[in-house]
């Protein structure tokens, strides 16, 4: 079965290369066929700069998009060198005085594919073949932090726009030959990079062969930001958890590929895709490993909590004052019946409609400059909050019960797991308001059967509690000491399983 | 070929824990001390004994057809059409257990939590959730039943909280009501204890080595039995006898008894995770009981079959809703299941041995 999936997919490399060589005309010798050919093909667009220099006994075009590349440069390392060239003879007169990245063509498709890419062109009389020039220049952002995935201790740099940039913050970090970048070009029509880099040696084979599978089979007319290609690739689409660790952080995403993961890279999106992960990834920061054990420990825990909140809490404060306000102590039965009490609406009603006001908040919060921000805190805290108590419509009780739901939504390290907590918050509420404690316990039973269930490329998500494995809570659930971690998580099936021996052997030298 | 659907040791253990504790664990003590008063707890210990005589049956039978499951080894041993029948019967008992596990669970649920809900809905809830556990393959499924075992260790806290206030003057005398009661003490445990049948369906497709499988099981019962013992313990201490005959579900009524700062009626806790118990029970039951149909058809995967099992399991529990008919029903299950599960191995393993049958050309690991 193995053998034969390799068979499969030498013949797609096979084909793939068939495709890479662009069919189309070959350069016309005449220039200036090679010129109408060019803007046609370009359909006259008006960035389409084409420069024509005759000096001594050739002529030549330079031919640009002056949108993509850096006229400076241009100026400086071919037109320049071009005047003092005398004579024209063949092609390494051209290569000895330019002193750029320069590869001669023959064909026209390829030479327009170059030109789009931002290289110039460079056309000599009576030739048959151009010059292709480096000229690249692409206006970069900064590197800054990522706004949503801040650390208080820890590095402070962020994958940006470009595709370049990235690889290279993740090379800067992992000085390894086996740091392997393999690039896709997915979208008909856009022709996007993607980047699949993985520790060669490391990530299991099998995982790797099964992304470029999937890659390969994406026919799409574009990918824009990289949940394009998340949702073409995942196993399953229906499931309210992601299935790939979205991170903006370079210390992360190095972190998972040297667990055995894969990393992908998407041009123009500042996101690494890592996969495959389980649920617990997403609890995980790099705060943990920049604080004390005790600490990292503490927060992860904290977090998980977060998520048994975020999801429980409002449903079970609806099954209670339903169904079983009897559960409450005597003590604690006044307060609730007291808020309670004068409320027309049933508790579930009333749960909804400040959730979805908390919803709507953030949504608006989300899109507004700071400045405007404010009047929503205002309108949102004070408003919503004090008044929707004082005129009665919602209980006191409730208000705090929303309020931790939402905070502990916050919580966890990653924005979609947060969105999926957020949805899967609503049926449980459905079910507490029809069934009480059992229409949660069926909510919960069947959340975690499909967490059971639920796979990303090959890695049962829900490890290491189902299936489970007791070693690998030591850096999942918890975060023991460094020193502690010998072997890596088997989540991701790597090729090697011990990540380090004994580096506190200094303590056995003290004691001799 | 059947690779997708191994499972590890481990995952045995916690398959048979969690098909055998469930429905019966409320009632336990009071259908025990019905019969054997404050000898109980030696009922369900020697209960316990007999379970694991008949396991060491299940497990010379599965070493002797390593691959088969007991529907696979049926037709071999006693011809195709007789074969086809007991597969069929067999089917259809563990349909009934599931069944029993839905009457159970709703009448419980309609006497202490929903008093003015259908019971219909409360079992078509289940059958939901069980059919879509029961769909997913072995190994999903046994990782569901290992993780749910976490419960248990809640079940048994709430539990210990009553030793407290134990009296265990109530055990004395010590088997004084005689070793016949006793022992029939034992057959009233038996839809307790029901569940490590399931080794007949799912021990071939256990991996590792055949005396390892006898190792788990025996892990597994005797888990389950310590954990019944300590439940009959618990509510015999804490019970006087004359309030045993009255409390059909004794540990319901300790739990209920005590309160915490926070949480006043401890019970509804408790009844909640036991739901999860029951779902496995049911699930576990079902996936056994397609498994059979799925071999009755000749089909490889059980998937298929599950909506149809459940659906049966279902319509026999909504019908079966008086006091009456529950009782029957629950002599008839118990009877059926003696003889099915309990002597019929015992007769395929005399019958292979004698006809000198096994599986060969598979390596016994």
């Amino acid at each position: 079965m193995v053998l034969f999936k390799k068979r499969k997919k030498k013949n797609n490399l096979l084909k793939k290369t068939d495709q890479t060589q662009v069919e189309g005309p070959l350069i016309f010798s005449d220039m200036n066929d090679n010129l109408t050919y060019i803007k046609n093909h370009l359909n006259h667009t008006a960035d389409l700069k084409i420069q024509t220099i005759r000096n001594g006994d050739f002529e030549t075009a330079i031919v640009f998009i002056e949108t993509l590349v850096d006229k400076e440069l241009i100026q400086d390392k071919i037109i320049d060198p071009l005047f003092q060239l005398k004579s024209f003879k063949d092609r390494e007169d051209i290569a000895t005085v330019i002193n750029l990245e320069t590869i001669s063509c023959s064909n026209l498709s390829q030479a327009v594919n170059d030109l789009i890419n931002g290289n110039t062109l460079l056309f000599v009389s009576t030739r048959a073949y151009a010059f292709s020039v480096n000229t690249q220049k692409f206006g970069n952002r900064s590197i800054t932090e990522p706004s949503s995935e801040k650390v208080v201790r820890g590095a402070h740099d962020g994958f940006i726009e470009s595709l370049g940039v990235n690889i290279q913050l993740i090379r800067k970090r992992i000085l390894n030959p086996n740091l392997t970048v393999k690039y896709f070009s997915v979208g008909k029509e856009t022709k996007t990079k993607v980047a699949l880099l993985y520790m060669n040696q490391l990530a299991n084979t099998y995982l790797i062969t099964e992304i470029e599978r999937r890659i390969d089979s994406i026919s799409t007319d574009f990918i824009m930001p990289s949940s394009y290609l998340e949702e073409l690739i995942e196993d399953s689409s229906f499931s309210p958890f992601p299935q790939m660790l979205n991170t903006e952080r370079p210390d992360r995403t190095m972190a998972n590929l040297l667990e055995g993961r894969v990393v992908l890279l998407v041009d123009n999106t500042p996101t690494a895709l890592i996969l495959p992960v389980t649920f617990f990834s997403f609890y995980q920061s790099p705060d943990d490993y920049n604080s004390r054990f005790f600490l990292g420990t503490f927060f992860r825990i904290v977090r998980l909590l977060s998520f048994s909140l975020a999801v429980g809490l409002p449903s079970l404060y609806i099954a209670i004052i339903a169904f079983h306000y009897e559960v409450l102590p005597d003590q604690l039965i006044l307060p609730v019946k007291s808020s309670v009490e004068n409320i027309p609406f049933p508790p579930l009603l009333e749960a909804l409609i400040m959730l979805i006001t908390i919803e709507l908040i953030q949504e608006a919060g989300i899109r507004l400059p700071t400045t405007i921000g404010q009047t929503i805190g205002i309108v949102g805290g004070l408003v919503i909050g004090d008044a929707v108590v004082s005129a009665g419509l919602i209980s006191n009780t409730m208000l705090v019960v929303v309020a931790i739901t939402a905070i502990s939504s916050f919580v966890v390290p990653s924005t979609e797991m947060s969105g999926s907590m957020r949805i899967i918050r609503f049926p449980f509420m459905l079910a507490a308001a029809t069934m009480g404690f059992i229409g949660i316990v069926f909510c919960f039973m069947v959340i975690l059967i499909h967490l059971c269930k639920l796979e990303s490329f090959g890695t049962p998500y829900f490890a290491p509690l189902t299936p489970l494995r007791i070693t690998d809570f030591k850096d999942s659930i918890l975060r023991l000491p460094i020193w502690k971690l010998n072997n890596r998580p088997l989540d991701p099936h790597p090729q090697q399983l011990k990540q380090q021996s004994n580096s506190r052997d200094w303590g056995k030298d003290d004691e001799k | 070929m059947k690779s997708e659907h191994t499972i590890t040791q481990g995952q045995l253990v916690f398959y048979i824990i969690q098909t055998q504790i469930g429905i019966a664990l409320l009632s336990l003590p009071y259908t025990l001390f019905k019969v054997s008063k404050q000898d109980a707890w030696i009922s369900i210990l020697i209960a316990g004994i007999f379970v694991q005589i008949f396991l060491v049956i299940f497990w010379l039978l599965n070493s002797r057809f390593p691959t088969l499951t007991i529907y696979e080894i049926l037709p071999k041993l006693i011809g195709k059409i007789l074969g086809k029948v007991m597969v069929f019967l067999y089917a259809f008992q563990f349909t009934l257990f599931s069944s029993a596990v839905l009457i159970f669970y709703g009448h419980l649920l309609k006497i202490w939590v929903l008093e003015n809900t259908p019971i219909f809905v409360v079992i078509l809830l289940l059958v939901f959730t069980g059919v879509y556990l029961g769909k997913q393959n072995l190994r999903i499924i046994a990782r569901f039943s290992v993780f749910v075992s976490f419960f248990l260790l809640v079940l048994f806290v709430l539990v210990a909280l009553s030793f407290k206030d134990a009296n265990f003057l109530y055990l004395l005398p010590m088997a004084k009501t005689g070793w016949f009661t006793i022992l029939k003490g034992s057959k009233e445990a038996t839809l307790a204890i029901l569940g490590f049948d399931a080794y007949l369906v799912i021990g071939p497709f256990v991996q590792g080595p055949a005396k390892g499988k006898l190792k788990a099981v025996t892990i597994a019962n005797l888990f389950v039995t310590l954990f019944y013992t300590y439940l009959v313990v618990a509510s015999l201490a804490y019970f006087s006898p004359e309030e045993m005959k009255i409390i059909p579900e004794p540990i319901l009524y300790l739990i209920k008894s005590f309160s915490f700062g926070v949480v006043e009626r401890t019970d509804l806790v408790f009844i909640s995770i036991w739901m999860v118990m029951v779902t496995t029970s049911f699930v576990n039951y079902l996936y056994i009981a397609s498994t059979g149909v799925a071999t009755l058809f000749g089909q490889p995967s059980h998937s298929k079959f599950v909506p149809y099992v459940a659906g049966v399991a279902a319509l026999i529990a909504l019908f079966i809703d008086n006091r009456e008919t529950i009782k029957f029903f629950t002599k008839f299950v118990t009877n059926a299941g003696m003889v099915l599960v309990l002597f019929l191995p015992l007769i395929l393993l005399l019958i292979s041995y004698l006809t000198r049958k096994k599986e060969t050309g598979v390596k016994n690991y």
